[in-house]
């Protein structure tokens, strides 16, 4: 496989990936990375919504919120699983974006169905029109409790949502101001969350239908109004494409390159598959990569570990390793989703990388076996294909003496090598 | 905007340029294999354990205006009945659940700083806890407060320990340049037991000239050698509520006891935000907190470091003064910032804030929160809090 190849999959695909072997160009990888799943599966499907507050005794809600943090486990399990095994890496990659985007957590919403919910909208509307995804969000029963949506009404407006909705979803900081958020809340007022159901459903007596100026516009504005004044604003391009340049391109993004790609988003009313086109297919993107600018998120870490390894997976290995890394599923740390960067590689979530990189070392060191291959060098050049990087003269250096000159490396000294080859410096970077 | 008057007197402003545009620190002494321990016992330095209450506590229901009609006529089914109040003057009182820091208190060992705050104050909890920990209630700043302090006041040596945060990922506080380990417990700070693979770990992470990778490779050497002191330790659990918060002070006594030369803890006890059924929570995270903090007090005055050890207490906000439709209440700004050890001047400090001018139904602060890390700097850590914070504050008479 080529080398441009390997980055694009550790970027774009969540780390080594079947069916991009047979592939020559990055092009053609591309263009199967943004064809989106034609069935998703919905994950909402996989677990029951708990109605925790009508049971009258306090045993039995206490039951209820046990079943509760099961499904809360199953569904980040279902998800690294997904990600793991998906025909549609980037969808899924998409989905954790926009999941870190829209950040909400199951701290405050309490029902693994709604955040089930709100990940198969991610999912399905991955490579979609923002607007599309900005009207779903708004009107998401997980959001709706997240941000107090639900709490928002004509008499008593919440503007939690609202400023939300520019500060961290769409324009940025400065990009608003306080009366633009206090009147967008009114437009937005009359959502409603049936908590016995976890349906939600419009209330025209709790919308404020009165008229409302936001960004200097004048109208009886409702929820469709807010989402084209938003999109009207050039800001709004610029502010995800920053974001999305973040994400796969470099920590840092040049103004002009963001200028450069915005435009294409804009001029796409706001799709995402142009715009990730656009990026993935740029040259900055490819020099980028082989810099290995980014820091590899531990999610990104897990899944591209466990497909190198193709290993079965402990759940209890997984909830542990994501919460000391400080990135569970379902739950960020706060409504500006995870910091990322440096803070992913800070000492405890470190030590959880070591303990991945051991997991796998002691699961998969077999797979050269199995494989027929035997001599060090051999091993070393296998691992690399799957992990995808070339390993450094240290790295080299320090694999040397497990293997056995030109025989057979033995089984401890297999573990050693993968486990040292997850743990890389180079590997906790792509 | 607030109209109160601003107890905060600005000498000098300007923003510091602190760490922008400069390079990782190689630390080539880290990647040494043999790092000199320094002698395991327990050292004079002034200790600094920081408390964070997280969620917005009730200031209000934890000091308690037990004598004010007004606190009463807002809170008619939350508010802290006069029997549940230990009293500390005519005014105000702990809340019965803390028998353990009013007996501190009584015995001049808790400065109270009253009505702490931030001018024009942001209700959302993390844009809040932001500004707590940024040091910097406009600009959000990219290294924490105690990050720039550990930067500005970095010595010669590598001091891979000198603050430690005790938890499951480090605040923004101590985020910043000096890598600072984040430790649930001294027993799973491990990284292998293995010498030989711990080798190859060290080798794996050598820093040589003109690399790549340097950011991973320095924090990797960070953790090496921060692992290795603190499996020096030994566990100090015995006799420490069997709470989340109370291990985690465990886990301070044992760095403080095993001889660190760790100047700053970071803790936190989590669950203050009490939105509904405050009655029968919020009295539980008191005395959960209070029989921790006594412990700990009296843990270290056993064995002879209370003189050196000072925990600072805060919430990124207080509450609202009126309850609410839940029996519980919503998010306010200021509050009580708690100072406890032997080294603090005891009783209450800066003035309480009138519970009948409210500002936007919030209490108005009468402190600003710099003035507290100001006097934490100048007269307890040692610096010049100018250099961190950016302009100058008033340092209070909190300490002896």
């Amino acid at each position: 496989m080529p080398d441009p190849i390997r980055r694009l999959l550790n970027r774009a695909a969540l780390g080594y990936w079947e069916p991009a072997i047979t592939q020559r160009t990055r092009d053609q990888v591309i263009a199967l990375l943004l064809k989106p799943d034609p069935k998703p599966y919905a994950l909402e499907a996989t677990v029951p919504y708990i109605d925790k507050a009508t049971p009258d005794s306090t045993a039995d809600r206490y039951k209820l919120y046990e079943i509760e943090a099961e499904n809360y486990g199953k569904i980040q399990r279902y998800w690294v699983h997904r990600m793991v095994n998906t025909k549609y890496p980037l969808q899924e990659k998409m989905a954790l974006f926009w999941h870190n985007h829209f950040a909400t957590g199951f701290s405050k919403v309490k029902h693994a169905k709604l955040l089930a919910r709100q990940y198969d909208i991610f999912y399905k509307y991955a490579f979609g029109k923002l607007g599309d995804m900005l009207r779903l969000i708004s009107t998401d029963a997980a959001m709706l409790t997240w941000l107090d949506g639900m709490r928002n009404m004509k008499y008593a407006p919440n503007e939690n949502y609202a400023r939300e909705l520019f500060e961290l979803f769409t324009l940025g900081v400065g990009h608003y101001t306080e009366k633009d958020v206090k009147e967008t809340a009114r437009a937005l007022t009359g959502w409603q969350l049936d908590t016995t159901t976890g349906k939600v459903y419009f209330h025209r007596p709790y919308h404020d239908s009165g008229g409302k100026t936001i960004f200097g516009k004048s109208g009886k504005f409702a929820l469709a109004d807010v989402i084209r004044i938003i999109l009207e604003n050039p800001q709004t391009a610029r502010f995800i494409t920053e974001k999305v340049l973040q994400t796969f391109v470099t920590p840092t993004p040049k103004k002009q390159d963001i200028e450069r790609f915005a435009a294409i988003y804009r001029k796409s009313q706001y799709e995402m598959r142009t715009l990730l086109k656009a990026v993935l297919s740029d040259p900055l993107f490819d020099i980028e990569a082989k810099k290995r600018s980014l820091v590899r998120p531990p999610v990104d870490l897990l899944v591209a570990s466990y497909r190198a390894g193709a290993v079965p997976m402990r759940p209890e290995f997984i909830y542990s390793y994501l919460f000391e890394c400080g990135q569970t599923l379902f739950n960020p740390p706060s409504v500006a989703g995870w910091e990322g960067g440096h803070a992913w590689i800070a000492s405890a979530p470190m030590i959880a990388r070591y303990r991945l990189a051991k997991e796998i070392g002691q699961t998969a060191w077999n797979l050269t076996t199995k494989n027929r291959i035997y001599k060090g060098s051999d091993v070393i050049l296998f691992w690399a294909k799957r992990l995808c990087f070339v390993p450094s003269q240290t790295t080299l250096d320090t694999l040397l003496p497990y293997t056995n000159g030109g025989s057979a490396v033995k089984a401890p000294n297999l573990q050693a090598m993968l486990t040292l080859l997850v743990f890389a410096p180079e590997n906790q970077r792509y | 905007m607030t109209t109160i008057s601003r107890r905060e007197f600005i000498i000098r402003s300007g923003a510091l340029l602190l760490g922008l545009g400069m390079g990782e620190t190689l630390i080539s002494a880290l990647t040494s294999p043999n790092v000199a321990h320094a002698a395991n016992r327990p050292t004079n330095a002034p200790k600094l354990v920081v408390v964070q209450l997280t969620g917005g506590n009730d200031g209000l229901n934890t000091i308690i205006p037990y004598t004010n009609g007004v606190y009463y006529d807002n809170r008619p089914r939350i508010a802290v009945k006069q029997n549940q109040v230990l009293a500390i003057n005519k005014q105000l009182g702990f809340h019965a659940s803390m028998p353990g820091i009013n007996t501190l208190y009584q015995q001049g060992k808790v400065g109270i700083i009253q009505g702490v705050g931030y001018p024009n104050p942001d209700l959302s909890h993390f844009r809040s806890m932001d500004i707590w920990h940024s040091g910097d209630p406009v600009t959000p700043k990219k290294q924490g407060w105690l990050a720039r302090y550990l930067q500005q006041t970095q010595g010669s040596a590598d001091q891979p320990v000198r603050a430690i945060e005790i938890g499951q990922r480090l605040s923004h506080a101590l985020n910043g340049q000096v890598h600072v380990p984040c430790i649930q417990n001294v027993g799973s700070y491990k990284v292998e037991k293995d010498e030989q693979m711990l080798k190859s770990l060290r080798k794996l992470y050598q820093i040589k000239p003109g690399d790549a990778f340097t950011d991973v490779k320095t924090r990797g050497n960070s953790l090496f050698v921060s692992t290795d002191r603190i499996s020096t330790l030994t566990p100090q659990d015995l006799g420490y509520p069997s709470t989340p918060f109370g291990r985690d002070l465990a886990t301070a006594a044992a760095i403080i006891k095993g001889g660190l030369d760790t100047q700053i803890i970071y803790t936190q006890m989590n669950g203050y935000d009490e939105h509904a059924s405050e009655n029968s929570s919020h009295p539980k995270l008191l005395s959960q907190l209070d029989q921790a903090i006594s412990f700990f007090y009296h843990d270290l005055a056993q064995n002879k470091l209370a003189d050196n050890v000072v925990i600072m207490m805060f919430s990124e906000f207080g509450r609202r003064l009126k309850e609410n439709s839940s029996v519980g209440t919503d998010h306010g700004t200021s509050g009580p910032v708690f100072l406890i050890g032997n080294p603090v001047k005891g009783g209450l400090h800066g003035e309480h804030p009138s519970l009948a001018k409210l500002v936007n139904g919030d209490l108005p602060y009468t402190v600003d929160f710099r003035s507290v890390y100001a006097t934490v700097i100048d007269k307890w850590l040692g610096g010049a809090h100018q250099d961190i914070l950016g302009k100058r504050f008033e340092v209070l008479p909190v300490f002896r």
